[in-house]
């Protein structure tokens, strides 16, 4: 039978238009609500990612000043939760760069631990002597004064050093809000080590890594610590 | 002529299906693009944390075949492994090592090694780290022979070695009373009328090994350290020493711990001559006295002569309980007589005779020489010939200038 022309021309009812738009919003809802979630999961991917990596490349810098190190000093602990009293730090004799066998002040750094409120300015920074690229030789000698053998194992020299004319913080590593150290060495100790961890917040994602890393150079310990 | 409405409705659907289609294809690419980032991210990551410790391998390679040289697949002229010759495959990556003697140290004994590691293919995905060092060979010289000559020698009559013995020459035994307990390392071994083969046979001389140190190398211990000290030996006049029986002639003191005494001409010693540490002697020493003895402190030589070494005839007697070295000849003085009366020379520790004619051909004492392995230590007495005994790292990391 050959369709009327107002048959083809009927529209829908309205059942049938409600039913279809309910199926339609329906279908569009799921799709919209699955495709938030993969969104967010793939946003938190990437964050995880990005956090992974910044952890990641933090703790081989530590790892290569710590390396290199000949002998790592006074060590104040800090703490991975909780409110230390201090924040970690850890005064280290980076090597003997003009191979005298003793320490001066341009070859000590001092890894610490900043924190703040927001993290992506908590960081660690690594205090380090930098002459002014003005001075002459006699004038950089002058202030790179050698100190006692076991200077770098008094607490004190900490904050003297930091406050050491021409002695800068640079930020090594940021997004860390907490930090423990702990310095591992004695008379008996083949290798000194330095056991550490850090807590990173990166955009929300907090990752806590743990790390211990030996020096390659070690130098004999002074009598005083042996 | 107009177009039906079928026509146009047609037209829009296609349009929105292609419209549908490349959102979706640039959803796609978005998402694989993602995804091969992030995939590339950490294939880079891990590469480099493979290269850094790659590297690291790469020197402590190169710091085992400084120690081990032996170990080494080539040595270069100057005896050290100097590096790779091509880069070397380890799992994944290769790894390039070059090793070079820093002639600046003062010292043939301080290297700058750099080791270069690469991970992956070539390409953007490929990744290079590069480790440096500067290590400090430990070392000492060894004695590992019972006696030791630089040159062709002959044991005469009544000298027994007791324990290898190491010559960069002709090694002939006389007669039936000399005798070697144990190997012969020389090119060739000459047997005398009733001479019997040494017990351990001939072998041939290892790589590297040496007789005895010259009287270029040999240390003369004028300065020694001890304890991260060092001292001044002592100044014993040239001229005759003598001693009292049970009385120590020479002994050693706090400003000079080792008990070494130089003397700068000849020497010759007299009857009970005790002498508790190390007589240095830069002429020639003679053994002109009965009961004559000298026993050094641990790692030092007994007696170090640079010209020769005398033994008179007869009835005279020294005993050295340590090392012995002779930088020119051992001869005697006097005819044999009897054995009852012969002069005597006991060695216990080990005899290196550095001279090209070792043993005078009319050397007649009894002689005694026996390996001890706690009196042949003497590890400074030669700056050439030593061997690596361990690695001290003096730098990790590349060369940081200083800062004047």
């Amino acid at each position: 039978v050959k369709p009327t022309i107002a048959a083809k021309k009927r529209g829908l009812t309205l059942v049938e238009l409600v039913l279809g738009l309910v199926v339609v919003s329906m279908v569009a809802g799921a799709t919209g609500a699955m495709m938030t979630a993969v969104g967010a999961g793939w946003a938190h991917g990437n964050q995880v990612e990005v956090s992974t990596s910044v952890s990641t490349q933090a703790m081989v810098r530590i790892q290569k000043i710590l390396r290199a190190a000949k002998q790592i000093g006074v060590c104040r602990t800090g703490g991975i939760s909780g409110s230390p009293s201090q924040s970690a730090a850890v005064l280290i004799w980076k090597g003997d760069i003009n191979g005298d066998g003793h320490i001066q002040v341009s070859e000590l750094a001092l890894i610490e631990h900043q924190s703040s409120a927001n993290p992506a300015s908590a960081q660690l920074v690594c205090w380090e002597l930098v002459f002014p690229s003005t001075w002459t030789t006699a004038q950089k000698q002058a202030q790179d004064l050698t100190l006692a053998d076991d200077a770098i194992y008094s607490d004190a020299e900490i904050d003297s050093f930091k406050a050491t004319t021409n002695v800068r913080a640079a930020g090594i590593v940021t997004c860390v809000t907490a930090a423990e150290f702990h310095r591992i060495d004695s008379s008996g100790t083949v290798r000194p080590a330095l056991e550490y961890a850090l807590k990173f917040n990166k955009d929300g994602v907090v990752i806590v890594k743990y790390g211990r890393t030996t020096s390659r150079t070690p130098a004999a310990l002074p009598a005083s610590q042996s | 002529m107009t177009c039906t409405s079928k026509h146009s409705r047609s037209g829009f659907a296609m349009m929105m299906v292609l419209a549908a289609v490349a959102i979706a294809a640039v959803l796609s690419f978005a998402l694989l693009a993602g995804a091969t980032l992030q995939t590339r991210t950490r294939g880079n990551a891990s590469r480099s944390v493979s290269a850094e410790y790659l590297a690291e391998s790469g020197l402590n390679l190169a710091m085992y075949y400084l120690q081990n040289p032996n170990s080494a697949p080539s040595l270069n002229a100057s005896n050290y492994w100097a590096g790779t010759s091509s880069p070397v495959t380890i799992g994944n990556g290769t790894v390039s090592v070059t090793v070079t003697r820093d002639a600046a140290a003062g010292n043939n004994w301080t290297y700058e090694i750099t080791s270069t590691a690469t991970v992956g293919s070539s390409g953007d995905t490929q990744m290079i780290r590069t480790a440096y060092a500067r290590a400090y060979v430990k070392n000492e010289y060894r004695v590992n022979y019972t006696s030791g000559f630089n040159a062709s020698a002959t044991i005469q009559p009544y000298t027994v070695i007791t324990g290898d013995v190491i010559c960069n020459g002709t090694f002939k035994l006389s007669n039936s009373t000399s005798t070697v307990s144990g190997a012969v390392y020389a090119p060739t071994i000459q047997l005398g009328v009733g001479a019997t083969s040494p017990s351990g046979g001939r072998k041939d001389i290892p790589t590297a090994a040496v007789g005895a140190p010259t009287t270029t190398d040999v240390n003369k211990y004028q300065t020694y350290t001890s304890g991260g000290v060092t001292y001044n030996a002592g100044t014993q006049a040239a001229g005759t020493l003598t001693g009292s029986a049970g009385v120590t002639t020479l002994g050693s003191s706090g400003s000079n711990p080792a008990g070494v005494w130089y003397c700068s001409g000849n020497l010759t010693l007299g009857d009970n001559v005790k002498i508790d540490g190390t007589l240095v002697v830069a002429g020639n020493l003679t053994v002109a006295g009965a009961n004559i003895i000298v026993t050094p402190k641990s790692n030092y030589p007994g007696v170090v002569v640079i010209g020769n070494l005398q033994v008179n005839q007869t009835q005279k007697s020294m005993t050295v309980n340590g090392i012995c070295f002779v930088g020119g000849q051992l001869k005697s003085s006097g005819v044999f007589v009897t054995l009852a009366t012969c002069s005597s020379l006991t060695v216990n520790g080990g005899l290196l005779i550095g001279g090209s004619s070792p043993i005078s051909s009319s050397y007649n004492p009894i002689t005694n020489v026996t390996l001890n392995s706690t009196m042949n230590k003497a590890p400074e007495l030669s700056t050439a010939g030593r061997t690596p005994i361990g690695i001290q790292v003096l730098r990790w990391g590349p060369v940081v200038p200083v800062p004047y």
